[in-house]
């Protein structure tokens, strides 16, 4: 196998690579609305809470799956957008933005807490855990669980293996779906560079999922 | 991972079907393969973080936002001379008070600074330029005698 770390050469020129005009964030209304915060107008702010609560909330709940440390995270998500907003400087979206913050929020609190295990709520909540705790198919149904479990483990520390910006580059493909086109006008980056950092946080991936596997971490998944 | 997949391999991960080329070189190549199995296990992986269900937060949300902002607020003392007339008052008293304790302390300083500079030879060169009073003090007289004998020179 070749080097992993080698320079990612551009696609072939002859490609169909679709490069379309870089969105103006400065120029949009999501722009007036931040310069109305930055100016501090209170309303304005209320505006972006109302406007992406339900997506960070999601985005935490996510990662997390629990609802307090959810909801406690998302409160301090926006505090920070509040603190931060003067930085921001309109080269990504502010969605962009403000999902960073949160993946960022998400790692901090996992690695302050040094959560190795997490409770996940949203498959089974505590009725339906005491449920299935006293049926009868509950040894059936205990290594799904397990399993579940495992996955968002492993995927958790892979994730705090990469960088900030691979880590939010990586989860808005593959956790939002955005698309390579997308994500290039999301952050303002051409799509090129897109596909590089893509490419190069897979292979950090697989480079800590093999550090894992030999230091006796999860296996499956 | 070998060059024919290296540039392209988010196109095909994406799920682009016109790349015979890329399904060539890994029917031919294992390495290749493993890893973008691998890759591929990853994203499922990332995608199982993704939240099916309706997720809402209730009506107080904001309200406890703000409340979390206050206590995070660090009270500045600038702040404080920035806003009331007598805050302002009070800093140009104070601003005053530290010129003028400026100027003391610098004066002050001054003077001490020409005692510690004056050495004893100083001092008795001093001395000689002043007139002599004579007479008036034995003490001093044996001292003044003293003095002479000890800086007599032929």
């Amino acid at each position: 196998m070749n080097s992993l770390s080698g320079v990612l050469p551009f696609p072939v020129s002859g490609e169909e690579t679709r490069t379309k005009a870089r969105v103006d964030h400065r120029n949009s209304e999501e722009a007036v609305l931040v310069r109305r915060v930055q100016a501090r107008d209170e309303i304005a702010f209320r505006e972006i809470v109302e406007r992406y609560q339900t997506k960070v909330f999601s985005i935490i709940y996510g990662i997390l799956r629990n609802h307090n440390d959810a909801e406690d995270i998302a409160q301090q998500v926006f505090a920070k957008i509040y603190f931060s907003i003067g930085n921001f400087d309109f080269r990504s979206s502010l969605l962009t933005w403000i999902y960073k913050i949160t993946v960022n929020e998400c790692y901090d609190y996992l690695r302050k807490k040094r959560v190795r295990k997490l409770v996940y709520e949203s498959d089974f909540n505590e009725e339906d855990t005491m449920r299935m705790e006293n049926s009868e198919s509950a040894r059936d149904q205990r290594p799904i669980i397990s399993s579940t479990l495992e996955k968002r483990d492993l995927i958790g520390k892979l994730l705090s293996k990469v960088s900030e910006e691979d880590r939010t580059l990586i989860m808005l493909k593959e956790v939002e779906g955005h698309s390579v086109e997308e994500l290039a006008q999301m952050t303002g980056m051409n799509e090129n560079t897109i596909k590089v950092k893509l490419f190069r946080t897979r292979q950090k991936l697989l480079k800590a999922a093999q550090r894992l596997t030999r230091s006796g971490g999860p296996l499956t998944a | 991972m070998h060059e024919p997949l290296k540039g392209r391999i988010e196109d095909y991960l994406q799920g682009g079907k016109d790349l015979p080329d890329i399904e060539r070189h890994l029917e031919q190549c294992g390495s290749c393969r493993a890893e973008v199995v691998e890759m591929k296990r990853h994203a499922e992986l990332l995608r199982s973080l993704k939240v099916t269900k309706e997720l809402e937060l209730d009506g107080r949300f904001y309200a406890r936002v703000m409340n979390r902002i206050e206590t995070q607020v660090k009270p500045s003392i600038w702040n404080l001379f920035g806003e009331s007339i007598f805050a302002k008052r009070l800093a140009y008293a104070s601003l005053s008070l530290i010129v003028l304790l400026g100027t003391y302390f610098v004066s002050a300083t001054s003077s001490d600074q020409q005692i510690v500079a004056s050495s004893p030879e100083v001092i008795m060169a001093g001395d000689e330029q002043q007139p002599k009073e004579v007479g008036t003090d034995p003490q001093k007289d044996r001292e003044a005698i003293l003095v002479n004998l000890a800086t007599y020179q032929e």
